[in-house]
């Protein structure tokens, strides 16, 4: 759902996303530092793969998307996390494709990276693996839907004929959130209770 | 310089979402996430069905068949994810069926304007030939697809998915089938549609294989992000 193929989108949807796609990464690559970049490049690896393993829901097929995660866990360098793995797709699977790939990557990186700058502060505040995991959960699933409004809004902007019916979305997304809250509570917790210093983007963070 | 300054953490950072990529890769390294379409000529029917690429099938959605960009047909797939409707009459162009889930996959096919026509009957011309089905995209049918009656062993399964024709016996060549009628050669037409029923399962095969995802990709993608890592940390290694 998430990976909008070619030739769907209209031309002024394309260029908005690129351009917001590329002030993103400008963002996250100027964010990024020794610490950072082991951190961006294993995330990235893990959506790129986690990204390929779909489950039949409904009348569609979903996958973890992870932008929660990859949000708390990164703040914006999530935007060339994304940006790199969801070029890899296209290029290696077909997935999405090369044109759309702006587009694309806000749609999944910007809600993630919101969730992190909005939640990741209370997140790493707390002590308590349960109470931090459960924040994660709720700020994952938030950017679920967050992505799946994006693409049904590029999807109305460029071709209103393919614009997502809301019960179909709904029916396909809600599950998809709630897995995807769990798994992103699960690791969130597990980082809390053993290193929670992992959970920082950067180390000289200012809320922290 | 050291390029990491705090030891403890990436390597902690790593193991879960380590263990969660391999569970993840080792559990199906062929499933994937992408809508296809394939269509294929049956006799006087274009048959098939939406997929996504590692499992499922697009149940109850919209797919609409265009020829030449106008609209000719349109329906709701079935349980398989399968669609059906008869080959218009003048094939005037390419046809494309586009297959949409109304939760933002879409995905289309299109069928080359060559490979519809010998379906289209040429009503009037029956000269039987016994010629080899060689050319097969040239010569016009003789016969209306749907008046013949005899149709090749399994060669149009009543459902379009997993068609039955490659199980019965799959090495026989169809072109001298045995259940061929002995009063008549068969005709162009015939010899047509049962070559067609006998490719469309291979034709299947590389549509499947050729959305398939592979696991050298995989891990090429994979150390094609960690590559570029080091890459980075290289170079700002570099920098006093």
């Amino acid at each position: 759902m998430a990976h909008i193929p070619d030739g769907v989108l209209s031309l002024p949807v394309l260029l908005g996303g690129g351009a917001l796609a590329a002030a993103g990464v400008g963002l996250g690559l100027r964010a990024l530092d020794d610490r950072a970049i082991p951190r961006v490049a294993l995330l990235s690896a893990v959506f790129f793969a986690t990204s390929l393993l779909s489950i039949p829901v409904g009348p569609s097929s979903v996958h973890l998307l992870l932008g929660g995660l990859m949000g708390v866990l990164l703040g914006v360098g999530i935007f060339p996390a994304v940006l790199v793995a969801l070029a890899l797709q296209a290029v290696l699977f077909g997935f999405g494709g090369l044109t759309t790939l702006g587009v694309n990557t806000v749609n999944i990186a910007l809600p993630g990276a919101v969730v992190g700058l909005a939640l990741g502060p209370l997140i790493r505040r707390q002590t308590r693996p349960g109470r931090a995991g459960a924040l994660a959960g709720a700020g994952a699933a938030a950017a679920v839907f967050g992505t799946g409004a994006l693409v049904a809004g590029a999807l109305w902007l460029s071709a209103p004929e393919y614009t997502p019916v809301a019960r179909v979305l709904l029916v396909t997304y809600l599950p998809l959130a709630l897995v995807e809250a769990a798994v992103t509570a699960i690791v969130v917790g597990f980082l809390t209770r053993v290193e929670p210093a992992a959970l920082a983007p950067a180390l000289k963070m200012r809320e922290t | 310089m050291p390029p990491f300054a705090l030891p403890r953490s990436p390597a902690l950072l790593l193991a879960p979402l380590l263990i969660l990529l391999l569970a993840l890769v080792s559990a199906s390294p062929a499933a994937a996430h992408a809508l296809r379409v394939f269509a294929r000529l049956e006799g006087d029917q274009i048959s098939g069905y939406g997929f996504f690429i590692g499992g499922g099938r697009p149940r109850d959605v919209e797919w609409v068949a265009q020829m030449g960009g106008a609209p000719l047909a349109r329906g709701r797939t079935d349980a398989e994810g399968a669609f059906r409707f008869p080959v218009p009459e003048p094939v005037t162009g390419d046809l494309k069926i586009t297959v949409n889930t109304a939760e933002g996959h879409i995905a289309s096919t299109t069928l080359a304007q060559s490979r519809l026509l010998p379906a289209q009957g040429a009503p009037g011309a029956t000269t039987p030939s016994a010629q080899l089905p060689g050319p097969a995209t040239t010569g016009p049918s003789t016969t209306g697809p749907s008046t013949t009656g005899p149709a090749y062993p399994g060669q149009i399964a009543p459902q379009g998915l997993r068609p039955a024709p490659a199980a019965p016996a799959p090495a026989a060549p169809p072109p001298t089938a045995p259940a061929q009628p002995a009063t008549a050669q068969p005709t162009t037409a015939e010899i047509e549609r049962a070559v067609a029923a006998q490719v469309a399962p291979v034709l299947e095969r590389l549509e499947q294989m050729d959305a398939r995802m592979r696991l050298t990709d995989l891990v090429a993608g994979l150390s094609l992000i960690f590559g570029i890592a080091g890459m980075l940390l290289w170079a700002r290694s570099r920098r006093p």
